[in-house]
């Protein structure tokens, strides 16, 4: 009878012990996924700015006619993308044709007297910073959830409910090198 | 230190906010004591000068309970003070202002406030006030529901994006962790000892009606309040004692966590610190604490010890710099060498400009570069200008040997009407009979007013703060010239200076609700006349004063700092 009680008693241990790391993990994944969500606007925000930004800046740069398709076509590429992986790429590459569209726009000094442009450029600017920012965050919540389900006891749970591992919102190359001090 | 652990920040965080609410408490607590003690101390002086020597007791039972009384009554009302009343008293006394959203450089400090809000994953309001001044400083305050970062113009025109960041960011630490709700607290503390005294005892309008006060008023109501401003102060240096000045440093550090970019913060701490010589601006030092670098120059804050650990309110700023450059993997002699090297490097290019400008002054006529299918043509004189085919007024026109680029219409401005203004109903007070209209345009970034026919201003007294405290727009040699005429012309009329016969025109009527104008000179310095609606706040300005007015003003910061 002892023997009884203690194994049931040992089982109802495991069991509370198991839901704890289930709800743990559970609310990592949560997290993750709310602040995925904050990138998503800040990502909307953006696709809702650029058309705004070329059509202000097309009768300056007639000849750069290239530079303004490339975006629009990244912009729209990126805006219809379904999964995260996809999201990740194609908003890599339009980061990458948008700073193009600001290194050009610095030869034209028409640009930057217009009041409308500097309008759209500064929230363009703080829309980027915005996602960077949530990227970061964004990473933090993915790196708690996945050293989470890949450590011990939960790991077992993680694959036994099949979680996992979320990708990293990760920058191109070029870009992530770390800036260096100078003076 | 690993700052990449963000597990690590958030739970330092939460310890720090835990912290600072027990801490709160403990100095409601100390202030009681300190109230009670200090109004036991006068009853016991008033019944000592009413009695003389005759049988009083130090130790009086009742005495206690009464002053124990009184001072939890005190206590209630300041917190009721801080509460509801402090922000609005900082504002006023700053005289502050909100963000305009059609000013981009506003409109950049409220982006960088929404973006930090994305980085720290705060969601309550924060409101930003915006002080007119030169002066480069930041100070964050919040009571109860309301918190708030108050920006200076000077930070906003001289500083780079990433810059206002770190320092905005370094704000926001304080506001997360509530340091600066204790903060507030102490400093409101000062406001509160002063404005009970003069309101309970003197019963003056003290604050209401300031500009009207006369001499005489002044320094009876001045003599009247010393043993009031004597206490608060006194209160505000023994509180002083438990703020910690350590908490700057970790907010340094923080908010490099949440920004990763900590040279930014270097450089903007440097420029705050070396920038604050200007005596023109006095902010009221009872709120020091509440800025990121005192605002007055304060020995026992760059000393170090026990009791500079005890009275001072921020740690030394060499020490703050030191921090950051640590973490920045660098250190502050290199830094203080490349500042060094640049200052030297700064002055050869003056020298140079200096003698660049002196052949330019030489040569009277400009020449004019045009800016046509990608690239410059010229030099051209004004005359040949005309004779360039497709020369449109868009057209960008660069003056030689300058670095001013602007669309021909507004090179010579006076050559073009633009016509897009019927839209705009607004007569020009100086010539609507004639058909001036006022439109909307820029100046330093400043959404102003002017007239297409005589180029007048019309501003409200704000903008005309902003547009001062703002130095992007360079002036052209033309308007340089014409200051020092009109300058000239003010030194020739001798002691007094009437303004008939500087303007002898009519009186204006206001555009807005159609009473006449006031004229009057803008400050006694440069005697520049304008017209001055008192009813809706409207200040006109003909042509060219505005920009007179710019630039004597900057010319003499710019000398005052230099002598120093």
């Amino acid at each position: 009878m002892i023997i009884f009680y203690f194994l049931s008693a040992i089982i109802i241990l495991l069991i509370i012990y198991i839901i704890a790391i289930y709800n743990r993990i559970i609310n990592l994944k949560v997290k993750a996924e709310n602040s995925w969500a904050q990138i998503k606007v800040q990502l909307e925000r953006r696709y809702d700015l650029i058309p705004n930004l070329v059509e202000a800046v097309k009768g300056y740069m007639a000849h750069e006619r290239e530079t303004l398709e490339k975006v629009i076509k990244a912009r729209n590429i990126a805006s219809e993308s379904k999964t995260i992986n996809e999201q990740i790429t194609n908003d890599n590459i339009l980061s990458g044709t948008l700073k193009t569209l600001f290194a050009v726009m610095e030869n034209y000094p028409d640009l930057k007297a217009n009041q409308n442009v500097m309008k759209l450029q500064e929230e363009l600017t703080s829309t980027e910073n915005r996602i960077s920012f949530a990227r970061q965050s964004y990473n933090d919540a993915v790196m708690r959830y996945n050293t989470e389900i890949n450590l011990f006891p939960s790991n077992i749970i993680a694959k036994k409910f099949n979680f996992q591992e979320l990708k990293f919102y990760e920058v191109d190359e070029k870009v992530s090198k770390t800036p260096e001090v100078k003076f | 230190m690993n700052l990449t652990n963000k597990n690590f920040l958030l739970s330092d965080f939460w310890t720090q906010i835990k912290n600072n609410q027990l801490k709160f408490i403990f100095i409601i607590f100390i202030t009681i004591i300190l109230y009670i003690i200090i109004s036991y101390l006068i009853f016991i002086s008033f019944i000592f000068c009413l009695f003389r020597y005759s049988k009083i007791n130090f130790v009086d039972k009742n005495l206690f309970i009464i002053s124990i009384i009184i001072s939890s009554f005190i206590i209630f009302f300041q917190y009721k003070f801080y509460k509801n009343k402090s922000i609005i008293f900082i504002r006023e006394i700053l005289n502050c202002y909100k963000p305009d959203i059609n000013d981009v450089l506003h409109k950049q400090i409220i982006n960088i406030v929404e973006e930090l809000k994305v980085a720290t994953n705060y969601n309550e309001e924060i409101e930003i006030i915006i002080i007119p001044t030169f002066s480069q400083n930041i100070f964050s305050c919040s009571a109860g529901k309301i918190k708030a970062i108050g920006i200076s113009e000077g930070i906003i025109t001289k500083f780079t994006r990433e810059e206002l960041q770190a320092v905005i960011a370094q704000q926001f630490v304080h506001i997360i962790n509530k340091d600066t709700e204790i903060i507030t607290f102490i400093c409101s503390s000062y406001e509160f000892i002063k404005n009970l005294y003069s309101k309970v005892f003197l019963k003056f309008p003290q604050e209401k009606n300031k500009n009207y006060i006369n001499k005489k008023n002044q320094s009876f109501n001045f003599i009247i309040m010393l043993p009031s401003l004597l206490l608060a102060q006194l209160l505000l240096k023994i509180m002083i004692i438990f703020i910690s000045r350590n908490r700057e440093n970790y907010a340094d550090v923080k908010s490099v966590e949440i920004t990763r970019n900590p040279m930014a913060l270097v450089s903007a701490l440097y420029k705050i610190n070396t920038s604050r010589i200007d005596k023109e601006i006095f902010i009221y030092s009872s709120f020091s604490p509440l800025f990121i670098v005192p605002p007055e120059i304060n020995t026992i804050n760059e000393k170090k010890g026990f009791f500079a650990d005890l009275f001072s309110t921020h740690p030394p700023i060499n020490e703050r710099l030191n921090n950051l450059l640590i973490i920045a993997g660098s250190s502050l002699e290199k830094f203080y060498y490349a500042k060094e090297k640049e200052k030297y490097f700064r002055e050869k290019e003056k020298i140079n400009e200096g003698k660049e400008k002196e052949e330019k002054n030489l040569i009277k006529e400009n020449d004019y570069y045009v800016y046509m299918n990608n690239e410059w043509f010229g030099p051209y004189k004004k005359s040949q200008l005309f004779e360039i085919e497709n020369l449109t007024p868009e057209t960008y026109i660069n003056i030689a040997g300058t670095n001013i680029v602007a669309e021909f219409k507004n090179i010579f401005p006076d050559i073009f009407d633009i016509s897009s203004l019927e839209q705009s109903k607004r007569m020009c007070p100086r010539c609507g009979f004639i058909g001036g209209r006022l439109y909307e345009t820029y100046y330093e970034f400043v959404p102003v007013e002017r007239c297409n026919k005589c180029k007048g201003y019309l501003l409200t007294k704000e903008k005309i703060i902003r547009i001062i405290n703002r130095n992007i727009r360079t002036f052209t040699l033309e308007e340089i010239e014409y200051a020092k005429e009109y300058k000239g012309k003010i030194n020739k009329m001798g002691l007094k200076k009437e303004i008939t016969k500087i303007d002898n025109s009519k009186h204006l009527i206001c555009p807005n609700c159609k009473m006449l104008m006031n004229r009057a000179y803008y400050n006694y310095e440069d005697y520049i006349v304008i017209d001055r609606c008192t009813n809706c706040n409207l200040f006109w300005f003909d042509n060219r004063e505005l920009e007179i007015l710019q630039l004597y003003i900057e010319k003499r910061i710019a000398e005052k700092n230099y002598s120093r």
